[in-house]
C-alpha cells in the first residue's frame, strides 16, 4: 500500500525482454516446422547432388543448386512467411478484447509497438538462420551462390517481334551485393504491413485477401488495357522483391528466350523498399493508435 | 472457541461475533486473560471480512469484555465476571428473540411463559408431538 | 414513476475518501447504453459488491476502470488518476480477474504464465504466489489450455492477489468454482484483506456467494446504480414486515419510508420498505396493520427487491 507508483511499473527493458521471449515462445512450434521443412529439403538436395544412384533415378533432372537470393522463389518465401508471421506474433492476443497484453501496466499504444518490434527481431533471425542454412546447403550440394551469366536486355519492345537489330543487349550479369539485403528488406515490409492489419482490422485474413484481390484486379487491367503509367507504378510497388521478378516471357524471333525488361537496380531497389517499409510503419504507427484508444 | 455464523439470521455479522464471545463466557469456554483468535485467522475461518471481526473486538473492547494489546492479540479482560453482567444480558437477547419468534407466531407473552414452563417441566413434548402429527 | 425517477435507495456515500469513484459515467456501445450515468462511490480499503442482472453494465465498468475500454461522458477516478490518459499507472495498482475465464497465452505453462505476470509487476511475491497455487492444488507444469474453467479461475485469482494490487476488480471471480473452491477462495481472500490493506471491489449476479466479506453493496440495472450503501445501512434500513391486517385495507396514506415492494394477500401483507424501522412499524400499526415481523434482508434479497421494483415500473 505504501508502495509509490513508480515502484509498481515495470521497467522498460524488462517488458521488452519478456515480449521477445513471449512471441519467441508463440513462434517456436511454427518455427520447428519451418526448421524440419528446410532440413529435410537439405538432405533431399544434398543427397541427390551426391549421390550418382539417385541422380540417375531421376535422369539428372535434378540439376545443381543455384542459390541466389534476387531470384523471386527466394524472396517470395521470405515474404510469405513475414506476411503470415504477424498471426503467430499475436497468438492467443484478443486484440478487440481483454488481451493479456492490454492488461498489463503498459501504454497500450507502447505495448503494441514493442510487441510488433519483438516479432520484427525474431523475423530478422529466423530468416539469417534460414539464408545461412540455404547458403550451407548449397554449398555442400556443390550448387553456385549468385549467378554469373548474359541477360538478354530488352530495349525496344516494339522491334523485338519484328526482329530488328539492336532492340535487344545482352549484358554480363553478376549478382550485386544489396540482393544478399533484399530478403531482409522484403520480409520487413511484408511484416510491417501484414501487422498494421493485424492491429487495425478484426479479421486480417479477409482484408488480407481482399487487398490482394484488389491489387491483382488493378495490376490485371494495367496489363491487358496496357497502361503504361500504371505498369510503371507496378513495376516499383513490386521491386521490393526483388528485381529479378522483372523477368519477361517474351516471343524472341531466335526462341523463347527468358529477357528482360529492366535489370535490378540497387536504385529502383531502395526506392521501392523505402516506400514499403515506409507504409508498413506508417501504417503500424497509425494502427497502434487505435490500441490506445480502445 | 468456536463460532457459527448464520446470514439468516437477523443480526448483523459482527453482532453474531460479538454474541458468540458472550456466551463462550458465560458457558465458560472462554475464562479471563485467555486469547481470542487473530483477526486474520477468525476472518479466514469464518470466511468474513477482516474488517467484521474487528469491528466485533473492537466493540466488545469498548464493552469491557477484551483488551486488544498491541502486537500480542486480543485477550478477554483479566477482571471480567460473566456472571454478573454477561449472564442477564445474554439472557435478556435471547429472551427478546423467542419474544420476537412468538410475536411472529401470533402468541402473547403469556402463552409463551406457560409454554417455557411446561418445556421446562418435561410435559409438553408429547403435546408438540400431537401438535405436529395433526 | 417518471424517468427522472432517482434510485429507490442512497447512492452518495459522503465523503470518503474513496479509492474509485465515477461521476456521470456514461459508455455506448453503437447506439446500445451500456453505462448511463453512473455515479460510483468505493471507499479506501472496503469490500464493495457490485450487484445487477446479466447486461447491467457491470463488466463494462470494471473494463473501463482497467483503461480497456474509453467512456465516452463523466469521469472517471481510480486511486486518483484517470485510466483513460493513465492507463499503464492505473493498472499497475490493479489485480485484474477478467470475465472472460480462458488466460490468453493458452499455449503457456502455468508456471510461465505467472512468471509473465511477475515481470510486468515488480511488487510480484513469488513466495506467495507459490502458496495459493499450491493452495489451489494447480501443477505448474500443466499447460493453460487443459485447465478446466475453475482451474483457469483459480490461476487468475492467483494473478491478480500475487502482486499485492491497492486495488482488485474481480469481474464474477467464484464464476466456475465449486463449493469447496469457492469456500477455499473466500478464506484466501479473508487472509488476503487481514495481511495487505485493500479495496475489492467484486461484481457478480450471485452475491450470496460473497456475502460475508462484503462492506458496500452497489446495485447496477441498465447502467444506473439502484442504489448503493453500507451493507451494515442496507441490513437496518430495508427491512421487510410482514403484518395481519383487516379485511379491505386500503394501506397507510403515507407512510415514513419507501415502498420498494409489496405484495398484499386478503388479510396478510409483506411489504419490503426503505426507511426507519420504528417510523414505519409506527406508521403500519397506526393504519390498523399488526406486524408481526420485521427482519432484514440478504444482500441477494434486497437486490432481488429493487431490481424486480424497477422491472414492475
Amino acid at each position: 500500500m505504501t508502495d509509490s507508483p513508480a515502484s509498481r511499473i515495470p521497467a522498460m527493458k524488462a517488458v521488452w525482454g519478456e515480449q521477445l521471449r513471449v512471441v519467441g515462445l508463440a513462434i517456436r512450434r511454427e518455427g520447428a516446422l519451418a526448421a524440419l521443412a528446410l532440413a529435410l529439403g537439405s538432405v533431399a538436395l544434398i543427397a541427390f547432388s551426391r549421390m550418382p544412384v539417385l541422380q540417375a533415378m531421376v535422369d539428372g533432372e535434378i540439376g545443381e543448386l543455384v542459390f541466389d537470393p534476387g531470384e523471386p522463389p527466394w524472396g517470395f518465401f521470405g515474404v510469405l512467411g513475414a506476411l503470415l508471421l504477424p498471426l503467430v506474433v499475436w497468438k492467443g492476443e484478443r486484440r478487440f478484447g481483454d488481451t493479456p497484453l492490454w492488461s498489463m501496466p503498459v501504454d497500450h499504444r507502447r505495448h503494441a509497438l514493442l510487441k510488433v518490434a519483438a516479432g520484427w527481431v525474431w523475423l530478422m533471425a529466423i530468416l539469417g538462420a534460414a539464408l545461412v542454412w540455404v547458403t550451407l546447403t548449397t554449398l555442400a550440394s556443390g550448387g553456385s551462390l549468385g549467378v554469373d551469366e548474359v541477360r538478354l536486355l530488352v530495349l525496344d519492345p516494339a522491334g523485338v517481334a519484328a526482329g530488328t537489330p539492336g532492340a535487344v543487349q545482352s549484358v554480363n550479369w553478376t549478382t550485386p551485393w544489396w540482393e544478399w539485403a533484399l530478403p531482409f528488406t522484403s520480409a520487413t515490409a511484408a511484416y510491417l504491413v501484414a501487422s498494421t492489419l493485424i492491429l487495425a482490422t478484426r479479421r486480417p485474413l479477409f482484408w488480407a485477401a481482399g487487398l490482394w484481390v484488389a491489387g491483382g484486379v488493378v495490376l490485371g487491367i494495367a496489363d491487358f488495357r496496357d497502361i503504361d503509367w500504371m505498369q510503371r507504378v507496378s513495376d516499383f510497388v513490386a521491386w521490393y522483391i526483388g528485381g529479378d521478378s522483372f523477368t519477361r516471357g517474351m516471343q524472341l524471333p531466335t526462341g523463347g528466350r527468358e529477357v528482360w525488361t529492366l535489370l535490378p537496380s540497387v536504385k529502383m531497389w531502395t526506392a521501392s523498399s523505402a516506400f514499403w517499409i515506409g507504409l508498413g510503419l506508417v501504417g503500424v504507427l497509425a494502427a497502434s493508435r487505435r490500441a490506445r484508444d480502445r | 472457541m468456536k463460532i457459527r455464523l448464520s446470514h439468516a439470521d437477523g443480526r448483523p455479522l459482527y453482532v453474531q461475533i460479538m454474541d458468540a464471545v458472550r456466551s463462550g463466557l458465560v458457558r465458560g469456554s472462554l475464562r479471563p486473560a485467555d486469547p481470542l483468535p487473530s483477526v486474520r485467522e477468525l476472518s479466514s475461518s469464518l470466511r468474513v471480512n477482516p474488517r467484521t471481526v474487528s469491528q466485533a473486538y473492537a466493540a466488545l473492547e469498548r464493552d469491557g469484555l477484551v483488551r486488544v494489546r498491541h502486537g500480542k492479540g486480543t485477550f478477554v479482560a483479566p477482571g471480567v465476571r460473566p456472571e454478573e453482567k454477561e449472564r442477564p444480558r445474554l439472557a435478556r437477547e435471547v429472551a427478546r428473540r423467542a419474544l420476537a419468534d412468538a410475536s411472529r407466531n401470533g402468541l402473547a407473552l403469556a402463552d409463551l411463559m406457560t409454554a417455557l414452563r411446561e418445556v421446562e417441566g418435561g410435559d409438553a413434548h408429547g403435546d408438540g408431538r400431537k401438535e405436529d402429527g395433526r | 414513476m417518471t424517468d427522472t425517477a432517482t434510485a429507490a435507495l442512497p447512492i452518495d456515500l459522503g465523503n470518503g475518501p474513496f479509492a474509485v469513484t465515477t461521476r456521470g459515467l456514461a459508455k455506448q456501445f453503437g447506439s446500445a447504453r451500456a453505462l448511463d450515468g453512473l455515479d460510483l462511490q468505493v471507499p479506501e480499503g472496503s469490500v464493495y459488491v457490485l450487484v445487477g442482472p446479466n447486461g447491467a453494465g457491470k463488466s463494462t465498468l470494471i473494463r473501463t476502470l482497467m483503461g480497456l475500454v474509453r467512456y465516452q461522458d463523466g469521469a472517471v477516478s481510480v486511486l486518483g488518476r484517470d485510466p483513460a490518459d493513465r492507463g499503464a499507472e492505473v493498472r499497475a495498482d490493479i489485480g485484474h480477474v477478467p470475465e472472460d475465464y480462458r488466460v490468453g497465452y493458452a499455449w503457456m505453462t502455468v508456471g510461465r504464465l505467472l512468471g509473465h505476470q511477475a515481470v510486468y509487476h515488480p511488487s510480484w511475491d513469488a513466495e506467495y504466489a507459490r502458496r495459493l497455487r499450491a493452495r489451489y492444488g494447480i501443477d505448474p507444469r500443466r499447460k493453460c489450455h487443459t485447465l478446466s474453467k475453475g482451474e483457469s479461475r483459480r490461476v487468475q485469482l492467483v494473478l491478480a492477489l500475487a502482486h499485492r494490487p491497492p486495488l482488485l476488480l474481480l469481474d464474477e471471480p467464484t464464476d466456475g468454482l465449486d463449493h469447496v473452491v469457492r469456500d477455499e477462495t473466500l478464506s484466501i481472500l479473508s487472509e488476503h484483506l487481514a495481511d495487505s490493506p485493500t479495496t475489492v471491489v467484486i461484481s457478480t449476479h450471485r452475491v450470496y456467494e460473497v456475502e460475508p466479506l462484503v462492506d458496500h453493496v452497489g446495485v447496477l440495472s441498465e447502467g444506473r446504480l439502484l442504489g448503493q450503501l453500507p451493507r451494515d445501512e442496507l441490513y437496518g434500513g430495508l427491512l421487510r414486515y410482514w403484518a395481519d391486517v383487516p379485511e379491505g385495507w386500503r394501506g397507510p396514506g403515507e407512510l415514513a419510508g419507501r415502498v420498494v415492494r409489496r405484495s398484499d394477500a386478503a388479510r396478510a401483507i409483506e411489504w419490503t420498505v426503505w426507511g426507519d424501522r420504528d417510523a414505519v412499524t409506527r406508521g403500519l400499526s397506526q393504519a390498523g396493520a399488526a406486524v408481526r415481523e420485521v427482519a432484514p434482508l440478504s444482500v441477494d434479497e434486497a437486490a432481488l427487491a429493487l431490481l424486480s421494483a424497477r422491472e414492475a415500473t
